[in-house]
């Protein structure tokens, strides 16, 4: 379900976030504000090992949080319980990520179905949804080949049908081109925008400067703090 | 065999070691990948270490009844190696001398006279009795010194006893309870003589060959004039060979020779008599009984051992799989096929070295309880045979190579197999494609398989009259045949035609097979059996996930768990089958324990009417102080009381089993005329001439040249031998006189050791101071209980060690305890079902750890912790159920065909649905599968999104 534009329907406040493996500690989020509206595609940019994936981790609540806030759609996820937290998921967001994390015992059909199945949605209108997500993203011919019959572009087109078929307010999308050829690559972000114009946000992680530069708004990330939220732009990334 | 062994699991080994030594990076790769995961790599430590724990407590429990037997030479003969009955008890001083001769026989360290009678036994006032013991006489100072080693006599330190005294050992003074001093009372040929006793002396040697010792001439005196029908004493003259109590026998041959000369020398001196080398005969019942028993456990437990080798086939799959991308990246460095397959021997090699260790030593365990529950069915069967445990380090050392070579042999293969990979697919963790050079291979496969099937068939299986390789022919033919289809059929359709093909093969092979095949079916046949069935039922089942998989999409309801649950059984068919395999095979053996259990435990009835001859008990007596008929009819409640003569006589027949001496000891019954009018024992095989049972019964009553015979008498019934009407049989005595005989009737079950049926009056003339009257077939009154009935014969005539047992007693007894040694292998077989289970939580645990990133991605979409934890559940359940169900259907078809439906079996028996242990096979497993996936579901409900998605990665 989508929100009309420009409404908020993220926002985080001071969230912080350290790993910890033994005697270890690897403070990843040092604070960060960030408000999503309705309609952004936001591109995160930044070093590697400086924080955007689990920016991306804890503000879509697939990861938890030491201190902050972050609330979408009015309610503080991190203050949910787990099956809440997982319901908002299942009916407010969709994931795409670098390695598809397709499941490789389903064919692409079923693959897309998976979501719907979890929000109850029946095997038929589940089958026809994904048949017409599918046709969406030009794999209507191959969605009875498992994931690994698939090149890496269908796979990842495959992994956007399955993020898109719920219609989810928020799309998290984590170097979605990463594993891709540039030409492959292109199509996959032409779809995105393609997306972002039917009206849900995007939250991107991207190292690539050309797509970075192609968002609503672009986030700079470095050392766990957003050091610019802006206009896209690629100054001050490195 | 342990050489053989030792010198393959070397050679698996070897190569692992020299890389454990050489190799630092290979040493490196194994130990830290088990290491790494400590957890895992003790399950799969576990799941090879219950196999050969099995194997161990099959040899233990073999070495233990070995022992335990082995054990009655040292309690029960001591010195003493061949026992010389003398026929006359006058010419026992003559044979003494004829045997000791001019020169002692070489070989021979001692010869001693004694004369012994049965006799019952009580204290003072008669309130603790032993029925049936031996007592006898003998010079005690030659006994002290009788062999070359006085210790194994046990009467060192025994004084003689006087006229009035006695001298008992430690076993029967604990069941009389009476101290030294007290007085013993002695119940034989009708009377009571009260001894005091003077002396214990432990149950070894001749403390245990005679339970009692008296003063000679008290026991001339009290057996004077033994009434007719009482066993006169016997009069024996023992013979020590050279050594204590075990090696005196240790050359079978020379055992022999000095038989033979001791016997030449008391003909010779013309001195009647029977000779039998005691202990070598124990020593050799002790060695068959102790294999056998190995066999037994080892068959059984092979169940438990193919299914261990599944697992840790499955569990190397598994962990190749799940390596495969660093396998690619390690042979893109440089690592060549070999050098993986020695990095996983390496990792295999270490965790085989260790679970055959900790096999053979939990084996012990194992085997301690399953002799520990024998004695316990012993015990409640009536049986005080005693079982000694026996763990020889021979045994537990060949349990452990052969642990380690099953598991190496495993690991190799695997290894082999998986190393064989494009280092670009591995790379991306892509799968292999079916070359055409590998349709070809699989093709050349199908069709050496099919060769080789018709070659067994052809060869060893009809020509050689084996059943194993008979079995197993066609079988090997219809794999071979859908390997070479494989290329044209659809493999669905192919594993349900080759599977169902197989598993009707393997449910009718005994009405296919030609008979002289079928008849010697020996243990690993349903070993064998068992494979081949489930191997059929397997390939079916893999078929059932997609069509389950289809009926869930039918639904309307989305059923995601259940679908993702089903997803992965169904799309990884070969592990699926290696799962689905462990426990169709367990399932299958315990059901097929059970419809036999089930089967012999309803022919009680049956039974009881076969064997009662139309009466309620049977009454056996001490032989020295038989109960006289007119004394049992004379009894408040006794209806009838029919006497049965006893003798034992020597036999040949026309149908001998190879294993029989030729002529050899047997006890008979004798009849008289009458005794088939309250009803005869039934009869199996029947002349045609006579219209009843008990008609043919009459008809050995009146005439010596008939016979009556069980059907294993002679050990027919082994060795291919079969005993039929119109056989010819020849009765010997000891005086010289022979009887020919023909069989009229044969005798199914022979509960009662009857032995042969003849006429009474045959042997009251042929053998006139052989036989005894200490039986008698016992009818109660209408209004007398038969059981209350048995108990007041028991207490009237103690004194005459009457034992009085109803039929229905009798045979719930004997039943008892065979039903009894089914539980003991049922719950053998349930170590089985630990590895089986064991084994699904173990690659369930590696099914999360390989399936990280899915759930993952899954929690981040919003699928539930529940939905996550129904799915391993689903999937447990479902290869569970499959197993379960495919194992027990399995199980229910081969048994009913084999009970009912063939003549593989002795006689075909009414099948019986064994209901409530079908209940506990089924469903205690399928808790158990359940219970098994619990601690990875949970594991996996457990792993936050983010982490498994960054740890897959």
């Amino acid at each position: 379900m989508m929100e009309p534009m420009g409404q908020n329907i993220l926002r985080a406040r001071e969230v912080t976030k350290t790993y910890r493996s033994g005697k270890l500690e690897v403070p990843a989020l040092r604070g960060v504000d960030l408000d999503i509206d309705s309609g952004d595609l936001i591109t995160v940019m930044g070093p590697s090992g400086n924080g955007k994936t689990t920016l991306l981790n804890c503000l879509s609540g697939i990861d938890t949080i030491d201190s902050g806030t972050v609330h979408i759609d009015g309610d503080e996820i991190h203050a949910m319980r787990d099956g809440a937290r997982t319901q908002h998921r299942a009916e407010r967001m969709g994931f795409i990520f670098q390695s598809f994390n397709l499941i490789p015992v389903l064919s692409a059909e079923e693959n897309v179905e998976v979501p719907l199945g979890i929000l109850g949605v029946s095997n038929k209108e589940a089958r026809q949804r994904a048949q017409d997500m599918l046709e969406r993203v030009g794999l209507a011919d191959r969605r009875q080949n498992r994931p690994r019959e698939l090149s890496g572009g269908e796979q990842q087109r495959v992994a956007i049908a399955r993020a898109l078929v719920t219609q989810p307010a928020i799309i998290w999308a984590d170097e979605p081109t990463g594993n891709l050829d540039s030409e492959t690559a292109g199509a996959i972000i032409d779809l995105l925008l393609e997306v972002n114009e039917a009206g849900q946000s995007v939250l991107m992680v991207t190292h690539d400067r050309g797509i970075g530069a192609i968002g609503t708004r672009t986030v700079h990330v470095r050392d766990g703090l957003i050091t610019y939220d802006g206009a896209p732009t690629t100054d001050g990334i490195h | 065999m342990v050489t053989v062994l030792a010198a393959i699991a070397v050679l698996l080994t070897l190569p692992a070691l020299v890389d454990l030594i050489r190799r630092p990076d290979l040493r490196r790769v194994g130990l830290r990948n088990i290491v790494r995961r400590p957890g895992e790599a003790a399950l799969v430590v576990l799941g090879s270490a219950l196999g050969t724990a099995i194997i161990a407590a099959a040899f233990i429990v073999g070495d233990t009844f070995d022992r335990s037997i082995r054990d009655i030479a040292r309690t029960e003969l001591g010195p003493v190696d061949q026992v010389v009955r003398v026929t006359n008890v006058d010419d026992l001083d003559d044979a003494l001398v004829a045997i000791e001769g001019p020169g002692t026989i070489a070989g021979v360290d001692g010869v001693l006279a004694i004369t012994s009678i049965g006799a019952a036994l009580s204290n003072a006032d008669a309130t603790n009795a032993e029925p049936s013991l031996r007592i006898s006489a003998v010079d005690m100072d030659a006994a002290r010194s009788f062999g070359a080693d006085p210790s194994i006599t046990a009467l060192a330190d025994v004084p003689a006893p006087g006229l009035d005294e006695i001298v008992i050992n430690t076993d029967t003074r604990a069941e009389l309870d009476v101290e030294i001093g007290d007085l013993v009372a002695v119940y034989a040929y009708g009377e009571r003589i009260d001894l005091e006793l003077i002396a214990l002396m432990p149950s070894e040697g001749l403390g245990g060959f005679s339970d009692a010792y008296i003063d000679p001439a008290l026991l001339d005196s009290v057996a004077a004039e033994p009434p007719l029908g009482a066993e006169p004493p016997s009069a024996l003259v023992l013979v020590s060979n050279d050594g204590g109590v075990f090696d005196s026998t240790e050359d079978p041959r020379n055992v022999r020779r000095i038989e033979t000369a001791t016997g030449d020398r008391l003909r010779a001196a013309g001195i009647d008599h029977d000779q039998s080398p005691q202990k070598l005969d124990i020593l050799r019942d002790a060695e068959e009984e102790g294999d056998e028993l190995t066999q037994i456990f080892s068959v059984v437990g092979g169940f438990s051992v193919v299914a261990g080798i599944l697992l840790l086939v499955n569990l190397f799959v598994m962990l190749a799989e799940e390596r495969k991308p660093t396998m690619g990246v390690l042979r893109a460095i440089g690592w060549r096929q070999g050098t993986l397959v020695r990095s996983f021997g390496l990792e295999g090699a270490i965790y085989a070295i260790i679970a055959a260790a900790v096999g053979a030593l939990g084996g012990i365990g194992v085997g301690w309880a399953v002799v520990k529950l024998t004695q316990d069915i012993f015990a409640t069967s009536g049986n005080d045979f005693s079982l000694i445990l026996a763990v020889e380090p021979i045994s537990l050392l060949q349990a452990a190579l052969t642990g380690l070579v099953i598991s190496l042999l495993a690991i190799w293969v695997t290894s082999w197999r998986i190393s064989r990979l494009n280092i670009i697919r591995a790379i991306r963790d892509l799968p292999e494609p079916v070359t055409a050079r590998g349709q070809l291979l699989l093709s050349v496969g199908g069709l050496v398989l099919a060769v080789v099937g018709v070659a067994l068939l052809i060869g060893p299986g009809l020509g050689g009259k084996s059943v194993i390789p008979a079995l197993a022919g066609p079988a090997l033919m219809i794999l071979g045949a859908g390997l070479l289809l494989k290329r044209w059929v659809r493999n669905d359709l192919l594993a349900v035609a080759a599977g169902s093909a197989v598993v009707l093969w393997g449910a009718f092979w005994a009405q296919i097979l030609p008979k002289d095949v079928t008849t010697d079916v020996e243990l690993p046949t349903f070993l064998v059996l068992g494979i081949i069935l489930v191997a059929g039922g397997t390939a079916i089942a893999t078929v059932i996930g997609p069509w389950m998989r289809r009926l869930l999409d039918l639904g309307s309801r989305p059923a995601t768990a259940a679908r993702l649950g089903l997803a992965y059984p169904v799309a990884r068919t070969f592990r699926t089958a290696l799962s689905l395999a462990m426990f169709s095979l367990i399932i299958f053996s315990l059901t097929f324990i059970s419809v036999m259990s089930s089967t012999l435990g309803g022919q009680d009835d049956d039974i009881v009417t076969e064997i009662s001859a139309g009466r309620d008990m049977m009454v056996d007596a001490n032989s020295a102080n038989p109960i006289a008929t007119g004394d049992l009819t004379d009894l408040p409640g006794v209806a009838s009381a029919s006497p049965i003569i006893r003798a034992v006589p020597r036999w040949s027949a026309d149908f001998d089993a190879e294993s029989i001496e030729d002529p050899d000891r047997w006890r008979l019954s004798g009849i008289d005329p009458g005794f088939g009018n309250t009803g005869a024992p039934q009869l199996e095989l029947r002349a045609d001439r006579f219209a009843t049972d008990a008609e043919a019964f009459e008809a050995v009553a009146t005439d010596p040249t008939l016979v009556v015979v069980p059907s294993w008498f002679l050990a027919a019934g082994s060795d291919g031998v079969e005993v039929n009407l119109q056989d010819r049989v020849t009765m010997y005595t000891a005086s010289g006189f022979t009887q020919e005989m023909t069989v009229i009737g044969v005798v199914q079950n022979d509960f009662t050791f009857a032995g042969p049926w003849v006429s009474a009056d045959l042997v009251r003339e042929q053998m006139p101071g052989g036989f005894r009257i200490t039986r008698h077939y016992v009818t109660a009154t209408a209004d007398t209980s038969a059981d209350d009935l048995a108990e007041a014969i028991d207490a009237a005539f103690v004194t005459n060690g009457a034992s009085a047992e109803t039929f229905r007693h009798r045979v719930g007894r004997f039943l008892s305890q065979e039903l009894g040694f089914f539980r003991l292998l049922r719950g053998y077989l349930a170590l089985g079902l630990v590895i089986g289970i064991a084994g699904l939580g173990v690659t369930l645990v590696r099914a999360v750890r390989e399936r990280r990133r899915e759930i993952g991605m899954l929690r981040s979409m919003g699928f539930p912790t529940g939905g996550v934890r129904s799915m391993f559940l689903t999937e447990a359940a479902f290869i569970g159920f499959l197993g379960i169900v495919s194992g027990a259907a399995l199980g229910l078809l081969t048994a009913r065909q084999l009970i009912s439906g063939s003549d593989a079996l002795d006689e075909p028996l009414p099948f019986v649905f064994p209901t409530s242990a079908l209940v506990l096979v089924v469903l205690l497993p399928l808790i158990g599968a359940v219970v098994a996936a619990i601690v990875p579901a949970i594991r996996a409900a457990r792993l936050r999104p983010s982490e498994a998605l960054r740890l897959a990665d």
